[in-house]
């Protein structure tokens, strides 16, 4: 058997799962970013992120009702993202053995 | 196992320089970058003509003190460590160990923890921290990096004591151990691979954290390396200093990679080896 068929079929589907857990935790890192649009395009408000946003609310501008309103709906935001992607690919994060 | 052909051979070491050279050129770019003053910042040469250490003198003297958050991002992340290893080794004794109701889902909640975005916890971590008299000081930070370090730190912990042979407790309570001694005397020899590479991934969590080292810190003899870089400031405001910028970064990458050289040998080394014969 051809060696790409043997990681196709059979190395790729038995590391699916790790596989999957490893792609949620990036995707949900990136969601949440900060500091790397905060510094490389000092702190502009056309390219801000979620949490950006947040904490400018938050620390600049002293809303704390707006920005805790924000930073729920991030939490909400991220948390639904989460269970969406482990509902669609049917990944269980840990097995429930004693 | 069939032999490679030559070609395959050529493609697979050229794809790997190929890796390589994208994942290192940054690097060695920031530190090229470094070595170079006045105009010549602004051409590509990758060996600079005149190289000096210009730069990396003016982050020590300029008026920002670069030195002090050298120490305070040091002394930062080796308590956030050592708590984090604490607790965590702890915790994982418990999870990891004893058999109680709703470990599964205490577990899983605690992956869901590390999965929270920390922005959220921005507004209430600021009350705790200045209810605690540590708002503006570095020390202050100690307390959300290991909250944020911790739910990592506990998994990979339990996983790790859980492949423990069960045997080494039983010898460790037949011969009259109590839990705190089975943790710290038996236990914690064992799993010394695996607190070494969780504890080099919460120290550089701890090193490279941003956000909160911003909020939580005003003045700027208390600021950790990450914040006290991004705020280098030229000598005037439409000048961007990236040769000094460029000498801090190089400054700040040097302690990880000394943690990871020195520590490569306990990481990769046996888990249990010697501890149960046959």
């Amino acid at each position: 058997m051809h060696p790409l068929r043997v990681f196709w079929r059979i190395t790729l589907p038995l590391i699916r799962q790790p596989l999957m857990v490893a792609i949620v935790f990036r995707l949900l890192d990136s969601l949440r970013v900060f500091d790397l649009i905060y510094v490389l395009t000092s702190n502009g408000s056309s390219t801000i992120s979620m949490s950006g946003f947040v904490r400018r609310e938050m620390v600049e501008y002293g809303n704390m009702g707006f920005g805790s309103a924000a930073s729920t709906s991030l939490f909400l935001i991220i948390m639904l993202t989460a269970v969406i992607f482990l509902r669609l690919t049917r990944v269980k994060l840990a097995e429930d053995n004693p | 196992m069939k032999q490679r052909s030559t070609l395959a051979t050529v493609l697979l070491y050229l794809i790997s320089t190929v890796i390589v050279i994208l994942s290192l050129y940054p690097f060695v770019y920031a530190i090229s970058t470094s070595l170079k003053t006045g105009n010549a910042l602004f051409t590509a040469d990758l060996l600079p003509s005149n190289a000096d250490l210009r730069n990396y003198r003016a982050l020590f003297e300029g008026v920002q003190p670069f030195g002090k958050s050298l120490v305070n991002s040091i002394v930062v992340c080796f308590l956030t460590v050592a708590f984090a290893m604490l607790m965590g080794i702890t915790a994982a004794y418990a999870l990891g160990r004893i058999r109680f109701k709703g470990k599964g889902l205490l577990l899983v909640s605690l992956l869901g923890v590390s999965m929270f975005p920390q922005v959220a916890v921005l507004s209430g971590m600021f009350e705790l921290i200045q209810s605690l008299g540590l708002y503006n000081k570095v020390l202050g930070l100690v307390v959300p990096y290991t909250i944020f370090t911790l739910p990592f730190t506990v998994w990979i912990l339990t996983t790790f004591m859980r492949e423990l042979p069960g045997e080494l407790e039983e010898a460790a309570i037949m011969d009259g151990c109590g839990p705190l001694r089975i943790i710290f005397q038996v236990f914690m020899p064992l799993l010394w691979p695996a607190l070494v590479s969780t504890g080099l991934l919460a120290f550089i969590g701890a090193w490279n954290e941003f956000m909160f080292a911003l909020t939580f810190v005003v003045s700027d003899t208390e600021r950790t390396v990450p914040v006290a870089i991004s705020l280098i400031a030229g000598a005037t405001a439409f000048e961007i200093p990236w040769g000094t910028i460029m000498a801090g970064s190089v400054i700040v990458t040097v302690p990880l990679l000394l943690l990871v050289f020195f520590f490569q040998k306990r990481i990769v080394s046996g888990l249990t080896a010697g501890a149960v014969k046959g």
